[in-house]
């Protein structure tokens, strides 16, 4: 009886992480097997409530959030006063992807763990990994971070367009 | 506000305890390398074979092979190989060292006479010299360490035959789990620290790995142009002599010097013309020619240089700790260290 209970939740918790994998705008024009390869290079993290996942300036890495939230703020980590709210992540969502192609990509903004969570991270070593052992599969994650990149710079665009225009 | 302070001091003392926790595990694990004996030599030589061997087994996955397969594919293979070519060779082979285990005693005995008429030649000249008694005192040295190294030899092999049975079962394992073994530690470290330990384990593995395969393939291609120039001019012992100088040129520097000499002394013994003994060392000229000027720079460029009066001092200490086996590995012992250090001091500089 207990087996079973425990069997279904640990299939459970591997189903919500493939999916979330799955999910992840990065990896989704991956086949079956590179998930399957990318899922042995990615760690698990556990985080302390408050906790900070990566500094200003700093960090190479993207993050999946398993379970948890986490606080995307902008200031420094030092002092609570500095620090000011720009948006809390939920499970299932991802953040510091840039930080992948680009060392420390975001200059003011840290996260940091609001109670316990896990993440899941992929980081620049991982990515070079994949690169040298599946060179399409490393093609495949650099386009669609060039596909995020490319939106992003469309709505900066648009919105310096609106600026000039009022 | 009491609160955010109180509960990032208690992230702090946390992570203490982490690092503290995992460099106490990592340091009794580098601890029980060298308190177990044998255990480090075993482990080195895996990695050597694993760095040796991942670029086919990695071409084959990447080909869509399973992993266990490609590998158990590459190892077999690998062995197979040597194995035929050491069944091949190795009655060739044990008749010339039986040859020179045979011959030395009279080698050294020419030697001595060859001494004792350069000394008559010099002392003629230079009456101070006599005093010192050169050619005894360099005879004596040469039969002793002679005898002792060709008398030892079967011993250490029969010593190492656990070690060489042993890394490869150590390196398949390596292989076989893709991603090192060294990885099965990262869940143990502590997060403030973990990218930087990320980055510092993936720069050290591919820089040791260029530079293991880089040295052998080097060391390799050296001793078969010795060899085979040896076995060309009609030599006596080629394989034997390119064999030696094939190892003793993974040590930089000196190694080049040390592979030439039992050359330059069967020359002396067997009575070769002048003319006959700069051919020869031509030949080794040209194997370190071909060595500075094209292997070095295409399979070496990218690793960290040290300064030459580093890699002696390196040597020497390698040397007197572990003897030869020291003297080979020290090196890139230091690179790995290096490389490390000045990661670490990276990572500290750019997160001031």
């Amino acid at each position: 009886m207990l087996e079973v209970f425990f069997e279904n939740f640990f299939k459970k918790a591997e189903q919500s992480e493939n999916k979330i994998i799955k999910n992840c705008p990065l990896f989704s024009k991956l086949t079956a097997k590179e998930l399957s390869f990318l899922k042995s290079v990615i760690h698990h993290r556990i985080y302390a409530d408050g906790e900070t996942v990566f500094k200003p300036a700093s960090g190479t890495g993207m993050y999946m959030i398993l379970k948890g939230e986490i606080n995307i703020l902008k200031g420094s980590p030092e002092s609570q006063e500095n620090a000011s709210l720009i948006s809390v992540l939920k499970e299932g969502q991802f953040f510091g992807e840039l930080a992948l192609v680009h060392k420390g990509a975001y200059k003011n903004l840290f996260a940091q763990s609001a109670g316990d969570s896990k993440l899941l991270a992929f980081f620049q070593p991982d990515l070079s990994l994949i690169s040298e052992n599946y060179p399409k599969m490393a093609v495949k994650i650099l386009s669609q971070i060039c596909e995020i990149l490319s939106y992003r710079l469309q709505k900066a665009e648009q919105k310096i367009l609106q600026a000039l225009t009022k | 506000m009491t609160s955010y302070i109180q509960k990032q001091r208690r992230i702090k003392r946390l992570n203490f305890f982490r690092l503290g926790f995992f460099l106490i595990i990592f340091v009794s694990l580098v601890a029980s390398l060298f308190v177990i004996q044998g255990l480090f030599i075993t482990l080195l030589l895996a990695f050597v074979l694993s760095f040796i061997l991942s670029p086919p087994v990695n071409f084959l996955s990447r080909m869509g092979l399973k992993r266990s397969y490609s590998v158990s594919l590459v190892f077999c293979s690998f062995f197979i190989g040597l194995g035929t070519f050491l069944f091949w060779s190795l009655p060739f082979l044990s008749k010339q060292f039986k040859n020179l285990q045979a011959e030395f005693p009279n080698y050294i005995e020419q030697l001595s006479i060859l001494m004792q008429e350069w000394q008559d030649r010099l002392e003629s000249q230079f009456f101070f010299l006599s005093e010192l008694n050169l050619s005894d005192r360099f005879t004596q040295f040469l039969s002793s360490f002679g005898q002792t190294f060709l008398q030892d030899l079967p011993s250490t092999m029969a010593q190492s035959f656990t070690i060489l049975l042993l890394a490869p079962f150590f390196a398949f394992y390596i292989m076989k789990s893709r991603l090192g073994l060294i990885r099965n530690l990262y869940p143990l470290v502590p997060n403030h620290v973990f990218e930087m330990f990320l980055t510092l384990h993936y720069k050290i593995n591919k820089q040791v790995g260029v530079f293991v395969r880089g040295r052998i393939l080097e060391a390799c291609i050296v001793g078969f142009i010795i060899g085979i120039g040896l076995l060309i001019l009609d030599f006596p012992f080629p394989i034997v002599l390119g064999i030696f100088a094939s190892l003793t040129n993974l040590i930089p520097y000196i190694g080049p010097i040390i592979g030439s000499i039992p050359v330059l002394l069967v020359a002396l013994v067997n009575d070769y013309e002048v003319s006959q003994i700069l051919i020869v060392m031509g030949l080794f000229f040209f194997a370190q020619i071909i060595d500075s000027m094209i292997l070095v720079p295409i399979l070496l460029a990218r690793i960290v240089n040290l300064h030459p009066l580093t890699v002696i001092v390196i040597i020497i200490a390698g040397a007197q700790f572990m003897g030869i086996i020291g003297m080979i590995i020290s090196i890139p012992l230091v690179n790995a260290v290096k490389v490390s250090i000045m990661a670490v001091y990276q990572h500290i500089s750019d997160n001031i």
